[in-house]
């Protein structure tokens, strides 16, 4: 055998080896030609040929995750008397301004005797659904920044945003990528600073192209009148494997981790520890229930002896806020009448399993100085368990 | 001539540091400001402005005993500064330390006869301590000195107002809320204060609309809790249960402490 045979052969062998995984991942796109905004296409072009899950898909909150701000976006009250955050410092507070030119948050600090200082910044971005709350960011040229005042839905009032002290003010904390990375679809980072962007390549909301892959070749393919209506150069989450399906929710729900690549690089039907490191927990680890859904479950009976995913549950194309519909996917598995508490309360208990079985509990990595005391909002566990 | 210019190049820092932590202040970036203007005091412990800053600055982020201190050494340091004495008056008439705060407010007004603020928190001090004549002297000529419309002067005219409601000279006092209004259209306190005054003279529909108009005004001072009571009574007088229902019970909501 030749030298050049020899290549040849270890080249083929390569190739062989290669091929198992891709087939694994017949779907997925390399990370380097999805990474780019040009291979984003956003929601509207989904639009034409999935109407029924476009329309469902409009009230989710992944969609509603980040926005621009207009009267319908921004929850917090404008009207005179409701637009103040008093704080604990009697020498301070916040006002929440509407106008033509936008949206504002106003610091207002009166120094004794007579003179008031104050600082202004525009909400130029909503960040949440506004079921738990909201938070606004503002830029500062290409600098994203996160304002001081946050809007909670369960007082429906401004507070103060989560982690900022009561009682002064700070316009100063950066929005760094990996942050955006669950918020928003897609954003290109320009050089340092971490929360340098460029404005114009955002994709707001997680859009169908966070789930689904950037859509450019699908649409332009479907599109054509070479092929129309063949599904393909398009990701569909539901044929990943469970592994891999686990991953594109462990983005964003699994925790921060440590990024291991930079933000937005991960494509679905990725290996997320190539992208992103979760740290293991062991069993007897206490894990904060905002955004650790994913560690939450794993640690569940119903998660390890079974191959259910997320969506088994979930179905992220629409709104889901019902807890009755949630009990009736558990009773796709398991019999009321196994309930320990069956006998005593029969039927009554038809659509209670998450309210026992995945009970609210206080985030502690989430508070809010608010008057003076600490607010810790609550969140569903997803550990899965007879509490 | 060579030691004056090293003199003058040696200034230059703290003077620097200084301006920095104005200029920081004026953007509320608090942490900065503080720390230039420790810079600014590291290079020249003496530097007045300096220590009347940082005494400000203390004072907003709840450490009087640093404010206190700062005020002290600024006015040993220059007796006849006339802000040092002001604000170190202002200083403990704000820790409710009123016999305290004569002596440096009378040092402030006679090193600046037409300024009227060493008036009106001399008079402010005067009336906590019970001397209501000197109080009504020292605000008429506060007053007299604030020909300009804005919220300092509005403040004095609510201050008087509310010492004459005090002494039951209610139509005057309602005379200084009105000019008070006119000074300052934004002032919380000044349409508490009418509204006050309009329920003593029976006048529930215009104290309503008076407390109503004090509660989406943001101006600190008079509490929302307060002017809650106030329109509770109000409306139980103008045979509104519900509407005063509402209003007391967001006062008793309110936090009970005692700054309600």
């Amino acid at each position: 055998m030749t030298a050049r045979t020899d290549w040849i052969a270890s080249v083929t062998l390569l190739l062989a080896a290669i091929t198992p995984v891709r087939s694994q991942l017949p779907e997925a796109p390399s990370a380097a030609a999805s990474s780019s905004r040009s291979q984003y296409v956003g929601d509207a072009a989904c639009r034409d040929c999935h109407q029924a899950a476009f329309q469902n898909y409009l009230t989710s909150a992944h969609h509603l995750s980040s926005r621009p701000p207009d009267a319908t976006s921004i929850n917090g009250k404008f009207t005179p008397g409701s637009n103040i955050l008093r704080t604990s410092n009697p020498y301070f507070y916040f006002i929440m301004n509407a106008g033509k030119e936008g949206y504002f948050q106003e610091a207002v600090a009166r120094f004794p005797p007579a003179e008031t200082i104050s600082h202004k910044e525009r909400m130029d971005l909503v960040i949440g659904s506004g079921r738990k709350g909201q938070t606004y960011l503002y830029w500062k040229n290409s600098d994203l920044f996160e304002l001081p005042v946050t809007y909670w839905a369960e007082t429906g009032q401004w507070m103060n945003s989560p982690g900022y002290p009561d009682g002064l003010p700070n316009f100063d904390k950066p929005i760094i990528p990996r942050c955006l990375e669950c918020h928003a679809t897609y954003i290109e980072s320009l050089p340092p600073p971490l929360n340098h962007f460029d404005k114009a390549s955002v994709v707001l909301g997680i859009a169908c192209e966070k789930c689904h892959g950037p859509g450019k070749t699908h649409v332009e393919a479907e599109r054509s009148h070479e092929a129309p209506g063949k599904a393909g150069n398009i990701i569909n989450p539901a044929k990943l494997s469970r592994d891999r399906q686990i991953d594109l929710c462990a983005l964003c729900h699994a925790g921060p981790g440590n990024p291991r690549a930079p933000a937005f690089s991960f494509v679905p039907g990725a290996n997320l520890a190539k992208y992103v490191a979760i740290p293991e927990n062991p069993a007897d680890t206490p894990v904060d229930v905002h955004a650790h859904q994913v560690q939450l479950l794993e640690k569940s009976r119903c998660f390890r002896s079974s191959n259910m995913t997320c969506t088994t549950c979930h179905d992220v194309h629409t709104q889901q806020r019902d807890v009755a519909y949630f009990a009736g996917r558990c009773l796709t598995c398991h019999k009321i009448e196994s309930c320990g508490k069956y006998p005593a309360l029969g039927t009554a208990l038809l659509h209670k399993c998450v309210d026992c079985h995945m009970p609210l509990r206080d985030s502690t990595v989430i508070a809010f100085d608010a008057g003076g005391h600490r607010v810790n909002p609550q969140v569903r566990s997803h550990r899965i368990a007879i509490y | 001539m060579i030691w004056l210019l090293a003199l003058q190049l040696s200034l230059i820092p703290q003077q620097q540091h200084y301006d920095n932590a104005k200029d920081a202040l004026a953007k509320m970036q608090f942490s900065r400001a503080d720390e230039e203007v420790d810079l600014a005091l590291k290079a020249d412990p003496n530097f007045v402005a300096a220590l009347i800053l940082k005494s400000r600055l203390a004072l907003f982020a709840h450490r009087p005993d640093i404010a206190r201190s700062c005020l002290i050494k600024a006015v040993a340091v220059e007796p006849s500064s006339e802000s040092a004495q002001f604000f170190l008056g202002v200083f403990y008439y704000l820790q409710n330390d009123f016999s305290l705060a004569i002596s440096p407010l009378e040092a402030a007004r006679a090193l600046s006869l037409k300024d009227p603020m060493p008036y009106f928190y001399l008079a402010m001090s005067k009336e906590a301590l019970g001397d209501a004549p000197a109080a009504l002297q020292l605000y008429e000529q506060a007053a007299a000195l604030s020909p300009e419309k804005n919220p300092q002067t509005a403040s004095i005219f609510v201050a008087y107002g509310r010492l004459l409601y005090s002494l039951g000279k209610y139509d005057e006092s309602l005379a200084q809320d009105e000019l008070a209004i006119a000074a300052d259209s934004q002032s919380r306190d000044a349409f508490y204060e009418k509204a006050k005054g309009l329920e003593h003279q029976h006048k529930y529909q215009e104290a309503a609309e008076n407390g109503e108009r004090a509660l989406t005004l943001p101006e600190l001072g008079t509490s929302d809790s307060q002017i809650h009571f106030l329109l509770g009574n109000v409306y139980l007088k103008l045979n509104q249960p519900d509407l005063a229902k509402a209003h007391l019970e967001r006062f008793h909501a309110a936090p009970q402490t005692t700054q309600r």
